[in-house]
C-alpha cells in the first residue's frame, strides 16, 4: 500500500503524561516499524496500556507527538480520527466483546459502523474472519456462552474485521492457560505473516512475548530502559532488564518493602 | 421473532400508558364536559368573597353554567372584582340578576349561584352583574347568633334570630 | 487544625462541583447528538422494553396497593366528619398530584435505575465502552442516548399507569367494599380533579423526576471505578441520589405549582 516502508507506521515523540501530579511518561519516544512486531513490556502499573491509548486517540498525552502514518493522532478531527479508527484493530485485555450482542453481531460491528456493505456481504467477511481464528461454528453464540480464551479469539475476529493497517494487543496471555497461549501465538504470528499486520503487543509475559517479537521496548520509572531485539536483550548487560527478563525476585527492583532494620524490629541487639 | 415480541410488548406498554391518560382525563377529571366551551366575560363586585377560588363554578338552579376565572382587587371601589366565565349557549341572564356566593355543604368549597331577575335586557359580553351577595363568613353569623342569644336571654324582646343574612342590594 | 478541615471542605465542595460540571456535560454530549433513525430506533425501542415494560408489574401492582391503602385509611378518616362521599376526591388528588409521580419515581430509580447504574457500569469495567470507542462508534450516542430517552418517555407513562390503578384500588374499596354509592364518588371527583392542574401537572413532575433519575443513574454508571466495588457503590449512589432528588424537587414543584391554590 505505501512506497516508503521503511519508515514506521506509528512514531511517538517527545511524549510526556500525567495523572493528576504522577507522572507516568517523560520525553518518551519510540517507533513501531511496518509489518513487524514490536512488544511494549515493563513491570505493572508503568503505563504500558496507556501507550495503546494515546495511538488510539481515547488519551491525549500532555506533551510530545503520536504520529500514525505521519499524521498526529492528538490534533485529529472527530471525522480524521473517525477514520484512522478504521485502520486499527485493538484487542483488549478482557476481551471486551459487547454482552448484549452475538458473536455473528459483535464482529460484524465495525463493518456495519464504518461500511455500508450489503447484508450478504457482511455476512461473508464475518464467516472469513471467525474462520480465520477457528470460531465460526459459534457464530450464534452469546459471549456469556464463550470460555475466556474463545472469548479473546472472538474479540481477535472483531479487531481485524475491517482489515486494519495495525493490531494492538492488550496483555493478550494474561491469565491463560498455555493452550490458549499457544493458539494467540499461532494467530498472531499467522495474522502478520498472511496480512502484513503491523503488531503491537503489550505484555509482560516474557517467555511468550521474546518468542514472537521482532523488537521490544522495556519501560518502567516514566521512560525507555532498554530497547532491541529479543537477543540483544537477552544479552543485555542492565540488570534490570536481567532481573526482568528472568523473573528474579531481587535485584535493582528490591524484594524488601522499604522497613527498619529487621534487628531492630525484633529488639535484638547485634 | 424475540424482537417481535418486544416490539409488541413496548407498543402495549405505550398503549397502556395512553389509556391511563385518557382514563385520568376523562373519567377522574371529567374533562370532556368542560374542554373548549365557549363562554363569555361577565362581571361582579363583591364586599367579600373570602374563600372563592378560581375555577370555581358558576351556577344557576344548580347547574354549572361557567366558572370563575379570575379575582382581583378593584382599587377605585375598594372592593373585589370576579371576572365570571358564561358559556355561550347561556345568554339570557337578566341584567337584573344576584350573583351571590354559596357554600357547597357545611364546609364545602365556594361558588356562585345567579338567580335570575326579570328584566328584559340580559347581560352581554363585558357587562357587569350589578346585585351581588357577599360571601357569608362563618365569625359573622356565629357573633349575631351569639349576640341574639345574649339579648334574649336578658329578658328583652326577643329579636328573631336570624337564619340568614338579608339579602343586601349594593348599588353603585 | 482548623485551616485544614477548612482545606479540605473546599476541596471537597470543588470536587462535587467538579462531578456536577462533568455530569452536566455528559448530558450535553448524549443528547445533543443527530439521531440516525435507522439505527437508533430500534435502540430506543430495546431500551423501552429494558426499563419501561419490565417496571410495568411492579408500578401495576404498587399502584394497586397503594390505592387500596388510600381507599381504607381515608374511608376511616373521612367517616368520622361525615364526608364519605369525598372519598374519591381523596383518593384521585393524593394520587394524581403526588403519589403517582412521586411513588413511581422512587420505585423507578430503586428498579430501573440502578440496573442501568449497573449494566453501564460493568459495561465501562469489561472495557466494551473503550473498545466501542476504539472501533469509532460513541458511545454516549449508541449506549447512552437510547437509555436516556426510554426514561425520559417511560416514566410520565409509568406515573399516570401508577395513578389510573390507584384510582381503580381505592374505587374496589370504597364502592364495592365499603359501600359507598359509586354515582357520587366519581361525580365528587370528576368535580374536583382539573386535567390541566391536576393531571397535567403531574406530568410535568414525572417527566421531571424521568429525567433526574435516569440522568444520575446512567451518569453514576458511566463514571464509576471499573471495578466490582465500584459498580457497587455507584448503584447504591444511583438510589440514594436518585430518591432525594425526586423528593426535593417534587417539594419544589408543588410549591410553584400548588402553592398559591
Amino acid at each position: 500500500m505505501n512506497s516508503e516502508t521503511d519508515t514506521p507506521l506509528v512514531s511517538i515523540r517527545e511524549l510526556s503524561f500525567s495523572r493528576g501530579s504522577r507522572p507516568i511518561f517523560e520525553n518518551v519516544s519510540l517507533d513501531i516499524a511496518r509489518g513487524k512486531v514490536t512488544a511494549i513490556m515493563g513491570p505493572s502499573g508503568c503505563g504500558k496500556t496507556t501507550l495503546l491509548r494515546f495511538i488510539g486517540g481515547q488519551l491525549y498525552p500532555d506533551s510530545g507527538q503520536v504520529l500514525v502514518n505521519g499524521d498526529n493522532v492528538p490534533n485529529m478531527s472527530r471525522r480524521e480520527l473517525f477514520i484512522a479508527r478504521a485502520k486499527m484493530g485493538m484487542l483488549f485485555q478482557s476481551g471486551a466483546l459487547f454482552s448484549d450482542l452475538s458473536v455473528y453481531e459483535n464482529v460484524a460491528f465495525p463493518l456495519r459502523a464504518h461500511t455500508q456493505l450489503s447484508e450478504s456481504l457482511i455476512h461473508e467477511l464475518v464467516l472469513m474472519k471467525l474462520e480465520a481464528v477457528g470460531l465460526r461454528g459459534a457464530w450464534n453464540l452469546m459471549p456469556a456462552e464463550l470460555s475466556g480464551g474463545m472469548q479473546r479469539r472472538a474479540a481477535l475476529a472483531r479487531a481485524i474485521a475491517l482489515d486494519p493497517e495495525l493490531i494492538m494487543y492488550d496483555e493478550p496471555f494474561a491469565g491463560q492457560d498455555p493452550m490458549v497461549k499457544g493458539v494467540l501465538v499461532t494467530l498472531i504470528r499467522t495474522l502478520r505473516e498472511a496480512l502484513g499486520l503491523t503488531t503491537v503487543i503489550v505484555s509482560h509475559d516474557v517467555p511468550e512475548t521474546l518468542h514472537i517479537a521482532d523488537y521490544i521496548y522495556l519501560i518502567a520509572n516514566r521512560s525507555i530502559i532498554a530497547s532491541g531485539t529479543p537477543d540483544e536483550l537477552r544479552h543485555s548487560e542492565s540488570p534490570f532488564v536481567q532481573q526482568f527478563l528472568n523473573g528474579s525476585p531481587d535485584g535493582p527492583v528490591h524484594f524488601h518493602y522499604p522497613a527498619k532494620s529487621y534487628s531492630e524490629e525484633l529488639g535484638v541487639r547485634v | 421473532m424475540r424482537t417481535r415480541t418486544l416490539e409488541l410488548s413496548v407498543g402495549l406498554f405505550l398503549v397502556a400508558g395512553i389509556a391511563a391518560l385518557f382514563f385520568l382525563a376523562i373519567k377522574v377529571s371529567g374533562l370532556s364536559s368542560e374542554v373548549n366551551q365557549p363562554s363569555y366575560k361577565v362581571y361582579a363586585h363583591f364586599q367579600n368573597i373570602a374563600g372563592l377560588v378560581p375555577r370555581s363554578k358558576v351556577t344557576m338552579s344548580g347547574v354549572t353554567i361557567g366558572r370563575v376565572a379570575a379575582i382581583e382587587l378593584d382599587k377605585k371601589r375598594l372592593n373585589a372584582k370576579v371576572t365570571l366565565e358564561i358559556y355561550n349557549d347561556v345568554n339570557e341572564i337578566s341584567t337584573d340578576s344576584v350573583a351571590s356566593i354559596l357554600t357547597a355543604g357545611l364546609l364545602g368549597e365556594k361558588y356562585i349561584g345567579i338567580v335570575p331577575g326579570a328584566d328584559d335586557t340580559f347581560v352581554k359580553n363585558g357587562d357587569e352583574i350589578e346585585q351581588t351577595q357577599s360571601s357569608l363568613v362563618l365569625e359573622d353569623l356565629i357573633g349575631k347568633f351569639l349576640f341574639n342569644k345574649a339579648t334574649e336571654d336578658k329578658g328583652s324582646t326577643p329579636a328573631p334570630a336570624p337564619t340568614s343574612t338579608p339579602a343586601k342590594a349594593e348599588e353603585f | 487544625m482548623i485551616v485544614d478541615s477548612i482545606r479540605r471542605l473546599g476541596a471537597n465542595t470543588l470536587a462535587k462541583l467538579q462531578s456536577i460540571g462533568a455530569a452536566g456535560i455528559f448530558l450535553w454530549q448524549a443528547l445533543v447528538a443527530v439521531p440516525q433513525p435507522r439505527t437508533s430506533f430500534p435502540l430506543l425501542i430495546k431500551q423501552l422494553y429494558a426499563v419501561g415494560v419490565l417496571s410495568f408489574a411492579i408500578i401495576i401492582v404498587s399502584g394497586l396497593f397503594i390505592g387500596l391503602v388510600l381507599g381504607l385509611q381515608g374511608y376511616n378518616i373521612l367517616i368520622t366528619y361525615g364526608s364519605e362521599q369525598a372519598l374519591g376526591t381523596l383518593v384521585s388528588l393524593t394520587l394524581v398530584r403526588e403519589l403517582g409521580p412521586v411513588v413511581t419515581a422512587l420505585l423507578f430509580a430503586g428498579r430501573a435505575g440502578s440496573a442501568l447504574t449497573a449494566e453501564i457500569g460493568l459495561m465501562k469495567a469489561t472495557e466494551q465502552l473503550a473498545s466501542m470507542e476504539m472501533i469509532g462508534v460513541d458511545p454516549l450516542r449508541r449506549i447512552i442516548a437510547p437509555r436516556f430517552w426510554a426514561g425520559f418517555i417511560s416514566m410520565p407513562l409509568l406515573a399516570l399507569i401508577f395513578s389510573a390503578v390507584g384510582i381503580i384500588g381505592g374505587m374496589l374499596v370504597g364502592v364495592d367494599w365499603l359501600g359507598i354509592y359509586s354515582g357520587s364518588f366519581w361525580a365528587n371527583m370528576q368535580n374536583s380533579v382539573e386535567f390541566v392542574d391536576d393531571v397535567v401537572n403531574g406530568m410535568i413532575k414525572s417527566v421531571v423526576f424521568g429525567v433526574a433519575v435516569t440522568w444520575i443513574a446512567l451518569f453514576q454508571g458511566y463514571d464509576c471505578e471499573p471495578t466490582a466495588e465500584g459498580i457497587s457503590i455507584a448503584t447504591t449512589r444511583t438510589v440514594v441520589y436518585g430518591s432525594l432528588s425526586v423528593l426535593a424537587l417534587d417539594f419544589i414543584l408543588t410549591a410553584v405549582m400548588f402553592g398559591d391554590l
